[in-house]
């Protein structure tokens, strides 16, 4: 052996060693990060039970029917909007209209009402349906940004809105509708039932339609769902629509609670479901999310809003909670992906 | 043969001026129509209303313009408006300097905390600004414990809105002089020059050594400080203020911005643009106003300019590309 | 007698702006062969494969697939074919699982919604057929590249494959699971599969190809059976080329005082243990193949991309650069590889871009930028360096390839640096410029300045540097002094090979 080949393979030896430290070190990692997924899931929840506990200890009421039905009432409204919101995520798109979709639905149900309940709730979710094929329109044909796009389909419904209901919190005439918040199945509440029914229809999409698949591709790494052949564009229009039915319905629910409409009511609900899906694990940058963390986020949430009242915090605080744990999500996944992304 | 060469360079020079200076051929188009349709409308009294409306619109939009240029964008400036108002008139009872302190004071913190979000961290802009939205509002409204607070009576408070200086308003005296001096600086200094390049391309300034967080988290504060500027407009003009939730404030000073011309992808626009979009604003404004538009109708109308400049926008800019 | 030809390439061409990447190429491939496709930077291996996998479009010539005449006009023509293409870049989806990701777009369905049953049954079944042992229920983001890699294989041939390109395969992966890549492409040709496999490690190409072709600027030079040839052969037939007289003379020495040293920088997959020296006015080299590392360690010493551990001494103090404004303050200034994007501003003129490392400099008394001073200087680069544009307010955008190179180093000329990393800065400029951008680098050398050249083109390397640093997969192979920087030299201690890296006498 000479002094050249002993020099190779003292060479060669150096770097085995030092590659089986990295495979060891990235299998770490991989636990690690495996450890800690199920950690985040169980964190919320622990953060579900502590909360519930609180609010129970706080309130005796707590636990009476009244008191949770409140809950999910809400909870519903801003879930069934997560649903659809968290496919549109996934699939990498963006959505910032639904709260003014929520608020047109509520102004149009109102006014058709005279016509016939069925008609009313048909022209509601109608309406929402036109707003997503035309974000659907303008992002995939137009090829604009999503932000910008929704950004300003928020403002055209929002001032269509405002324009047909003159700024007027609008009563509607026919009082039986109230039976679709009100209401309840077999002891339990409508708002509740359509939650389960599109937390199903979300988690089906999402589990067993090549659609639903084929968004995590697309949002994931979207040259690759090209080069398989799926159809991107097709997709994107679909969960745009999706997106904005699912803010009609919820439309329809929150029209329904009071029998009123107007045009402001949904003025800052995307930020709490943005807050509560990406709570749950989707990410804003796309290709992850599962619904059962969709639905966790909105809980944790919807409950953080119900112990504020349960402790007498004043709206205002609310606010302000709202906002912070806002940006604390947003701050969190942003740095989450950068640091997915060197990982790389 | 020297006469077919002037023409064609005639017919080049017109066609480069319209091209560069599209919005202020709009805005006296618009002046000129709006002449014709309504007698009161080119009157010195009526255009000073325009400019007393749009005043406080005006000046926050030359933070906006900052922050626009940098590939950014700022939809808490309503929530800080609020905020920066309350702070300044809780202030009068220590004087005026206090007040303009003060509002400074919180414009500025209100700028690093979208600064730093956006910047440093570099989170979306858009989620990042409503989210910080929400907590300016809630600030004004816990520190204005939800109540009106009325101005002091003294001239001081009332001078900026609503008084004459030799005829002239003092906002329209203002708001020129903050344009130019801003303008000046966004043309000539340096930090203007890094934020250009910041928004043309980030990746070629952070080549070039510039260090892009930092000058992007400058451009928010810029834009908290305008704010700050013009809540003391904004509490000069109305004797009380309450705090409200629902201000749509943003989206006029966005489309202010973006009708003068200043892109929403970054790197281009200037104040000289943002004026023009403010005047032509203000006109488009006071003509629905005088044609008695309905409030909501008028709403619509101008987010449909809004979405009509934005796409023109996007488009002329990937036509821009594609050359 | 069947026919065994499948594929066919004839006399392929491909012009690009600038530069002639393919002349005139043919290629013929056997079923179940393995043909490996070797050259260095720039050779055109990855343009003859980007035209068989549709991403480009063949300017003249034919293919023939499986005895016909095909177009393939995009990429998913190709996959249409049963040409897949693996590049070093994943294209799997991380979220999703490895047997979605091998049925991607076509996941088997029953009663109108997927049959997960099937799909894991049906991508476990390839998956143990070619001896892999991936769940197919794991999540593509927990495997390692390797592993990643198999799944590509394994999803290429889920489709009836009959060609896999692979590019550069075991760039980032052990010796052990190079092995096992091995058996899985020994498995492919029992069935058949042909493969074309791109590599510069003549040590692997040697155990596991059939027949090895050699391109070197643009064309063929060899085609053989692996029998017919050794190691140094094919490293013979990558270079061998006339250098010509490009460059004039390299007559100057460097001073000896030391400007810059690196101690052993390390960052974590992508390079590790680099130290080396410059002295004032020297020009040293770094040559190396593609993906070597070496634009990662310009861009982790300007501050651009964040360093592991290892120290930087500049002027024998030690430096620390965490950002490029540190680096810029350092004295130390960067051409990017990437001109296009990110050495100059497209959208600013001439006169900005010049200017950028210099506002402080040019301020008037009230901290504006004189725009008068930015003009001069503008103007005298222009001059100085000869750039072709019709004034000093033309935007970058507007110049050509080369005048645009020459704004960027303008720009850092103007800045009057300690230190210049210049990567690969004439890529792609015609030949005209490049003399103009050579005498350039040298005058700086002469005058002082210590310089970094990254570059592809080995005749740069040896016409322009005092000492040439080779880097092979993150790592300093040799260092390379004088008479000794001589194409073979650099090739060989650019490529993997089971010989030693000295210059030794050979026997044939």
């Amino acid at each position: 052996m000479t002094g050249s080949d002993m020099f190779v393979r003292g060479k060669k030896n150096e770097k085995e060693s030092q590659r089986k430290v990295e495979k060891k070190l990235s299998r770490d990692i991989i636990e690690q990060k495996r450890f800690i997924k199920f950690l985040l899931n169980q964190k919320l929840l622990i953060l579900i039970v502590l909360l519930v506990a609180a609010m129970a200890i706080k309130d005796t009421n707590f636990f009476s029917l009244s008191g949770v039905y409140e809950i999910f009432d809400h909870i519903a409204i801003i879930g069934i909007m997560a649903v659809g919101m968290t496919v549109l995520l996934i699939s990498g798109s963006f959505d910032l209209s639904i709260g003014s979709v929520l608020s047109l639905t509520t102004v149009i149900v109102m006014l058709f009402q005279e016509r016939g309940i069925l008609i009313s709730i048909i022209m509601g979710v109608v309406s929402g349906i036109a707003v997503g094929i035309l974000n659907g329109l303008i992002v995939v044909k137009g090829k604009i940004n999503p932000f910008i796009a929704t950004l300003g389909s928020m403002l055209i419904a929002k001032g269509f809105a405002l324009g047909i209901s003159r700024s007027q919190t609008i009563v509607g005439s026919r009082a039986e509708f109230i039976f679709l918040a009100h209401g309840k199945v077999l002891g339990i509440p409508n708002p509740f039932i359509l939650l389960v029914i599109f937390l199903l229809i979300g988690w089906y999409i999402l589990r067993f339609t090549k659609l639903g698949r084929n968004s995590y591709a697309i949002g994931g790494n979207e040259h690759s769902a090209i080069l398989a052949g799926i159809q991107v564009n097709r997709s994107k229009f679909v969960f745009f629509v999706f997106c904005s039915l699912t803010a009609s319905i919820s439309g329809l629910i929150l029209a329904s609670k009071t029998n009123t409409g107007n045009a402001i009511l949904g003025d800052n609900v995307v930020l709490i479901v943005i807050g509560g899906v990406v709570l749950g694990g989707t990410s804003l940058f796309g290709g992850r999310g599962h619904i059962m963390g969709t639905i966790q986020g909105v809980l944790v949430l919807g409950l953080i809003e119900r112990a504020m009242v349960v402790f007498h915090i004043s709206s205002w605080y609310q606010y302000m909670l709202r906002g912070i744990v806002i940006l604390a999500v947003i701050v969190l996944d942003t740095v989450i992906e950068r640091r997915r992304r060197e990982m790389l | 043969m020297t006469g077919v060469a002037d023409r064609n360079q005639i017919r080049k020079t017109v066609r480069v001026i319209f091209f560069s200076q599209t919005m202020l051929i709009i805005l006296l188009s618009s002046v000129l129509l709006m002449t014709f349709l309504s007698p009161n409308f080119l009157t010195l009294r009526n255009l000073f209303n325009i400019v007393r409306q749009v005043a406080v619109l005006g000046i926050m939009a030359i933070g906006m313009t900052y922050v626009i240029i940098g590939k950014g964008i700022d939809l808490s400036i309503s929530g800080m408006l609020s905020l920066c108002a309350i702070v300044g008139m809780k202030m009068q009872n220590y004087g005026f300097g206090a007040v303009l302190v003060g509002a400074i004071f919180v414009g500025t913190l209100c700028g690093l905390l979208n600064g730093y979000l956006v910047g440093k961290v570099k989170a979306n802009p858009i989620i990042v600004t409503l989210g910080t939205s929400l907590v300016f509002v809630s600030l004004a409204l816990i520190y204005s414990k939800g109540r009106s607070i009325i101005n002091r009576t003294e001239r001081i408070y009332s001078f900026f809105g609503n008084e004459n200086v030799l005829g002239i308003p003092v906002v329209l005296l203002l708001i020129i002089a903050l344009f130019l001096v801003a303008g000046i600086y966004l043309s000539r200094s340096i930090y203007a020059r890094r934020l250009y390049a910041v928004g043309l391309n980030e990746r070629a300034a952070l080549a070039s050594g510039i260090d892009s967080s930092k000058i992007v988290w400058i451009s928010y504060v810029v834009q908290g400080l305008f704010v700050a500027l013009a809540s003391l407009v904004y509490t000069s003009r109305l004797n009380t203020v309450r705090v409200n939730i629902i201000t749509p404030y943003v989206f006029d000073v966005i489309t202010i911005v973006v009708l003068g011309g200043t892109t929403l992808s970054g790197g281009y626009g200037s104040l000289y643009k943002t004026f023009i979009g403010l005047i032509l604003f203000g006109v488009i404004q006071n003509a629905m106003g005088l044609m008695a538009i309905p409030y909501e109708f008028q709403q619509m109308i101008k987010g449909i300019v809004l979405i009509c400049a934005v796409v023109y926008d996007e488009f002329s800019r990937k036509r821009r590309m594609s050359e | 007698m069947e026919d065994q030809s499948i594929l066919q390439m004839r006399n392929i061409s491909k012009h690009f702006p600038g530069v002639q990447a393919l002349k005139n190429v043919s290629l013929s491939l056997n079923k179940g062969e393995v043909l490996a496709l070797v050259g260095e930077n720039g050779a055109g291996k990855s343009t003859l494969i980007k035209i068989l996998s549709g991403v480009y479009k063949t300017d003249s010539g034919e293919i023939v697939f499986e005895g016909k005449g095909t177009e393939i006009q995009h990429p998913l023509d190709a996959i249409g074919l049963g040409i897949s293409t693996i590049y070093q870049e994943t294209s799997l989806v991380q979220e999703l699982s490895v047997g979605e990701n091998i049925f991607l777009g076509r996941q088997p369905m029953k009663h109108g919604r997927i049959d997960w049953k099937r799909m894991n049954q049906s991508s476990q079944g390839i998956l143990s057929d070619l001896g892999i042992k991936i769940k197919a229920s794991q999540s593509v983001g927990d495997l390692s590249v390797a592993q990643q890699q198999f799944v590509e294989i394994a999803k290429a041939l889920s489709f009836n494959t009959k060609i896999i390109v692979m590019d550069e395969p075991t760039a980032s992966i052990t010796d052990e699971e190079t092995e096992k890549l091995f058996e899985i492409i020994r498995k492919i040709q029992q069935k058949n599969t042909s493969v074309i496999y791109i590599s510069h490690r003549l040590k692997e190409i040697f155990q596991i190809a059939n027949t090895v072709m050699v391109l070197r600027d643009g064309e063929v030079v060899s085609c053989n059976s692996i029998e017919d040839l050794n190691e140094l052969d094919v490293i013979r037939y990558m270079i061998g080329r006339d250098i010509g007289n490009i460059f004039s003379d390299k007559s100057y020495e460097c001073e000896e005082h030391i400007l810059f040293e690196a101690r052993k920088l390390c960052r974590r997959k992508k390079f590790n243990n680099i130290s080396f020296e410059l002295r004032k006015g020297e020009i040293l080299g770094f040559s190396g193949l593609v993906g070597a590392g070496r634009t990662e360690i310009m861009r982790a010493i300007f501050g651009l991309d964040r360093l592991d551990s290892g120290e930087i001494y500049i002027n024998g103090k030690k430096a620390t650069i965490s950002n490029s404004a540190d680096a810029i303050r350092n004295g130390i200034t960067f051409v990017s590889e990437d001109r296009r994007l990110e050495s100059i501003i497209q959208g600013f003129s001439i006169t900005k871009n010049i200017s950028i490392l210099l506002l402080k400099a040019l301020r008037t008394k009230l901290g504006f930028i004189d725009r008068r001073k930015e003009k001069t200087l503008a103007e005298k680069a222009i001059k100085d360096l000869s750039i072709r544009a019709s004034s000093t307010n033309e935007l970058a955008m507007n110049l050509s390839g080369g005048n645009q190179q020459k704004t960027a180093v303008a720009k850092c000329l103007s800045f009057s640096p300690t230190i210049m990393i210049l990567d690969e800065p004439t890529k792609g400029i015609d030949v005209g410029a490049k003399k103009e951008i050579h005498s350039l680098i040298k005058e700086l050398a002469h005058s002082g300045v210590g310089i970094l050249l990254v570059s592809s083109e080995l005749p740069e390397i040896i016409g322009m540097c005092h000492r040439a640093v080779v880097v092979r997969d993150g790592e300093i192979t040799k260092i390379l002094e004088g008479e000794k920087i001589t194409e073979e030299n650099l090739l060989r201690s650019a490529v993997k090979t089971s010989i030693g890296l000295a210059s030794k006498k050979d026997q044939t």
